[in-house]
């Protein structure tokens, strides 16, 4: 990991960060500043675990640029959760507030810009300020939500479907993705999903 | 309505909700008042619908007695979402987010004595008091971390597996479940259900 030290580039990740705040609910300015102040610029090369299996998880991160893979073992075995793309945040699944050592791992897929703050710090401005402490709220009811649906579809969708799925909502995704991986996040071989591919490109 | 339990007081249900709330944060006398004031007490009998396919939701439901079953349809077949037993939150929280009608079904397995509250009037005490947004937002956290561990124990686990873990997670009322229910919710037949519990 790198902090940065370009100023320029921490203050439009910030700048990002602040307008997608807002648009979830309205902020005094003075609160969003005390929050977006907690907030530093860390950088991480392509394949980097940023967040390890059994670490109790110390910050909140929020994705400037790049794709994060969110994955777990069974026997051995890599099982792929998610992948988190620009604009979303990741934490390691609240292990600070369990205090149990987090089952998942957190990768960069390509060379990532995150934005990140100490839990510590996010609960003392939530403390200071009930806007943000709103914020906070709204955005746990969202992840909440999102991830419920994963849950949802991931029971009644296929493989197949789950995959059209990606390609109508996360073309991110799809482009930057490694094909194995995509084809482990859809519980399906390589090579069932080039098959699946070349049936969608005929279309 | 429900006519075997014994007839309960309004207190109780909403004794039980005080001490759960209490679990989850620190919170002043004056404050769980002004939830508790705010909560109704609602009773559904056995294979009543709670919350049906279709509808926006306009209810959170606190859980003091009895089990509910969240599922919904899939062309035609059921697939279930989780088992809520005494001491839960439910409520489609996707349909209140988005305001879109919701596909869930919540649905009562034995009689239940429910807390309900509009969440409009939920919103309303967050933007009155600091304290109980904070509450609500401890409480999402936890929810939180039950779903990412449902998924992580779900997926890419064999049957048995998987059924073994439902028994851990679900060991308090598993005997409340029917068997019919369990293979629905971990997506296997009847057979391989008995098949594996033989074992």
């Amino acid at each position: 990991m790198k902090k940065l030290t370009d100023e320029n580039i921490e203050t439009q990740a910030k700048f990002t960060l602040k307008n997608n705040l807002s648009a979830v609910s309205k902020v005094n300015a003075d609160d969003l500043n005390l929050l977006l102040d907690k907030f530093e610029l860390v950088s991480y090369i392509k394949n980097t675990e940023i967040i390890k299996e059994g670490d109790i998880a110390e910050y909140f991160y929020f994705i400037y640029k790049g794709i994060i893979k969110i994955y777990f073992f069974i026997n051995d075995k890599i099982v792929i959760d998610r992948f988190e793309e620009e604009g979303a945040f990741f934490g390691g699944n609240f292990t600070h507030l369990t205090n149990q050592p987090g089952t998942h791992v957190y990768e960069s897929i390509d060379d990532v810009l995150l934005l990140r703050i100490k839990y510590e710090d996010l609960e003392k401005v939530c403390k200071e300020s009930h806007d943000i402490e709103r914020l906070y709220r709204i955005s746990m009811e969202m992840f909440h939500r999102s991830y419920s649906t994963n849950l949802s579809k991931f029971k009644s969708l296929s493989s197949e479907e789950r995959y059209y799925e990606l390609i109508k909502h996360h073309t991110n995704i799809i482009n930057r993705v490694p094909l194995k991986d995509i084809a482990n996040y859809l519980n399906m071989t390589p090579e069932t999903l080039s098959r699946i591919r070349a049936k969608y490109d005929k279309k | 309505m429900n006519k075997r339990i014994p007839k309960i007081t309004d207190k109780d249900p909403k004794l039980h909700l005080k001490e759960t709330l209490l679990q989850a944060a620190i919170i002043s006398e004056n404050n769980i008042q002004k939830i508790l004031n705010i909560f109704e007490v609602v009773k559904y009998d056995k294979n009543q619908q709670i919350i049906k396919e279709g509808t926006v939701a306009e209810y959170m439901y606190f859980i003091s007695k009895g089990l509910v079953r969240v599922y919904y349809f899939k062309t035609g077949k059921e697939i279930i979402d989780w088992f809520a037993e005494e001491g839960s939150f439910i409520g489609n929280l996707y349909s209140h987010i988005t305001t879109k009608p919701g596909f869930d079904i919540y649905e009562a397995m034995e009689d239940v004595t429910l807390l309900r509250v509009e969440f409009s009037d939920l919103e309303k005490l967050y933007k009155e008091s600091h304290e109980i947004e904070s509450l609500s937002r401890k409480i999402m956290e936890q929810y939180y971390i039950t779903y990412v561990e449902r998924v992580h124990n779900l997926r890419a686990l064999p049957s048995d597996e998987k059924y073994h873990l439902f028994l851990k997670y679900y060991a308090p009322i598993i005997n409340r479940i029917p068997l019919k229910f369990v293979a629905i919710y971990l997506g296997i037949t009847a057979e391989t259900l008995s098949r594996i519990r033989a074992k």
